[in-house]
């Protein structure tokens, strides 16, 4: 059954870009996340501002496992948002819409939409991957 | 009776204050579910207030937000009690569950994502006192195995350390 | 100068265990102790008292259980030896100092230093998951133990508390294993399609 092996990465990262409430962040901080991904210093100015819509307000060196279990996905979504090519491309959000009150719900799947128009999102169902439709 | 008495609760190590405006006294066969936005401390009040309140006089089964990371702990449980250890996270936590006779509090924080609408069957059926739940959902519809409902509202303002925890009765 | 800072650092710990674990001052207990104090120092400067907290809460079982034993053996006067004791308390000492030897060092080497380093890709690699486990599964073994001791599952069982804690060490492993694996998977993944863009 798909996810049942428990690393969605491995199962379906080849065609997904694949965010699980379970693998967020490679980092400790926003500030070593977003070096190691190879993005600049400014990009933390962009996402603070992102997150500010979301209620709360990040700090590059604070640990991330120290934001709510919501936040955290907020803003691994928001980092991806700035470092993923405006291309065609399926991302996969695994446990993550449930993981976020209807408000940030909606809000998250609208930021999608606005910053990667040509993406198209889907969630893992125990029958595989099923296309969110706005 | 599940109980917290009114009035400020700090959580010192989470930087957060929660006021409860009235005082918590839940009869057996409740059901508490904590609502509110992301980030309003709903998991630092379960850990960092009531668990330990209740821990003396409860046996909690509590299954936290951070699944990835407690699956470990119930396998080595389950092993070390000298029984199987499912793969699936869901079939995990209901083996660990069941391996526990003595309990009468289950407390989840999101739990329900890893659930089929079977599984949560299975889960509601499970005879509990006291359940307790973070959840999104915020359901208001009267569950029969349990007599009681309630909603316990978080709200934080601006980011601060501030949170009202508002008590309503659902059913 | 990455280089130069790396070189450093490198050389300082090889110094330290040159001298101190396996050298000439291994057995100068004032040595020993005035260099804990001096690392708990720039521990809690760099990492505030919590972070020294922290590092108590780890090596502790493992001090307590050093001078348990020397004094055991000292009482049985075992192999003949009555010097049981003080080689207990030299490690007692020299344990904690290597414990907060490494970990300073480690933590001086940042993802920065790693990034600008003239490695080959592989290794680079191997360095960001190796530090970024490091720092991410420092609170695992807290969350480990919260999970065991509030369980009740063994409640009325013999030897509870000994099956809890190996439970808690199993767990703990097994968690860094894991994340290793994940933090392995997921760096390359990220890399794969945030490198489509640049």
């Amino acid at each position: 059954m798909p996810g049942m092996t428990h690393d969605t990465i491995a199962e379906f990262g080849a065609g997904y870009c694949v965010i699980d409430i379970h693998s967020l962040f490679v980092c400790a901080t926003l500030k070593d996340e977003i070096l190691v991904l190879g993005a600049g210093d400014a990009l933390f100015a962009d996402l603070k501002t992102d997150a500010l819509s979301f209620g709360f307000v990040p700090d590059r060196g604070r640990r991330l496992d120290s934001y709510s279990g919501g936040e955290q996905a907020i803003l691994c979504c928001l980092l991806l948002m700035r470092l993923l090519p405006r291309d065609p491309l399926q991302i996969m959000l695994v446990r993550v819409l449930e993981t976020l009150s209807p408000k940030n719900r909606e809000l998250l799947l609208l930021k999608f939409a606005t910053m990667l128009p040509a993406a198209t999102l889907f969630t893992l169902t125990p029958s595989g991957p099923r296309a969110i439709h706005a | 009776m599940l109980e917290l008495p009114a009035g400020i609760h700090e959580a010192a190590n989470a930087g957060l204050r929660f006021h409860l405006t009235a005082p918590l006294a839940l009869a057996s066969g409740s059901l508490l579910v904590l609502c509110g936005e992301n980030g309003a401390g709903k998991s630092t009040f379960l850990e960092r207030v009531l668990i330990p309140s209740a821990r003396s006089t409860h046996r909690i089964l509590y299954l936290a937000q951070d699944m990835d990371l407690q699956r470990h702990t119930m396998a080595a449980t389950l092993a070390l009690l000298g029984q199987e250890v499912p793969v699936g996270i869901t079939s995990l936590a209901l083996a660990w569950i069941q391996a526990c006779p003595s309990r009468d509090t289950l407390i989840l924080d999101e739990f329900e994502k890893y659930l089929r609408p079977e599984q949560r069957e299975t889960l509601d059926r499970l005879d509990f006192s006291w359940v307790v739940k973070v959840s999104h959902l915020c359901e208001t519809r009267p569950r029969t195995q349990h007599r009681r409902g309630f909603r316990l509202l978080f709200e934080r303002t601006n980011a601060g350390p501030d949170v009202d925890v508002r008590l309503e009765q659902a059913w | 100068m990455v280089v130069l800072k790396l070189a450093a650092i490198l050389l300082a710990l090889g110094l330290y265990f040159r001298l101190l674990v396996y050298g000439p001052w291994y057995e100068h207990i004032d040595i020993q102790a005035a260099l804990l104090i001096g690392l708990l120092v720039i521990n809690t400067f760099k990492g505030g008292i919590k972070g020294t907290r922290q590092v108590f809460g780890f090596v502790l079982p493992f001090v307590l259980s050093l001078l348990a034993f020397g004094a055991l053996f000292q009482w049985m006067g075992l192999l003949g030896r009555s010097d049981w004791l003080a080689d207990s308390l030299i490690k007692a000492l020299v344990f904690p100092n290597s414990v907060l030897a490494v970990k300073l060092c480690l933590q001086a080497i940042t993802f920065r230093d790693i990034v600008i380093l003239p490695l080959p890709n592989r290794v680079r690699r191997l360095a960001i998951v190796l530090k970024a486990v490091m720092e991410k599964c420092t609170p695992v073994l807290h969350r480990h133990r919260f999970f065991m001791d509030l369980s009740p599952h063994f409640e009325g069982r013999r030897w509870a508390k000994l099956q809890r804690l190996g439970g808690v060490i199993v767990a703990a492993y097994i968690s860094l294993y894991r994340e290793t694996e994940k933090t392995v998977t997921l760096i390359e993944h990220r890399r794969s399609y945030v490198r489509k863009q640049q």
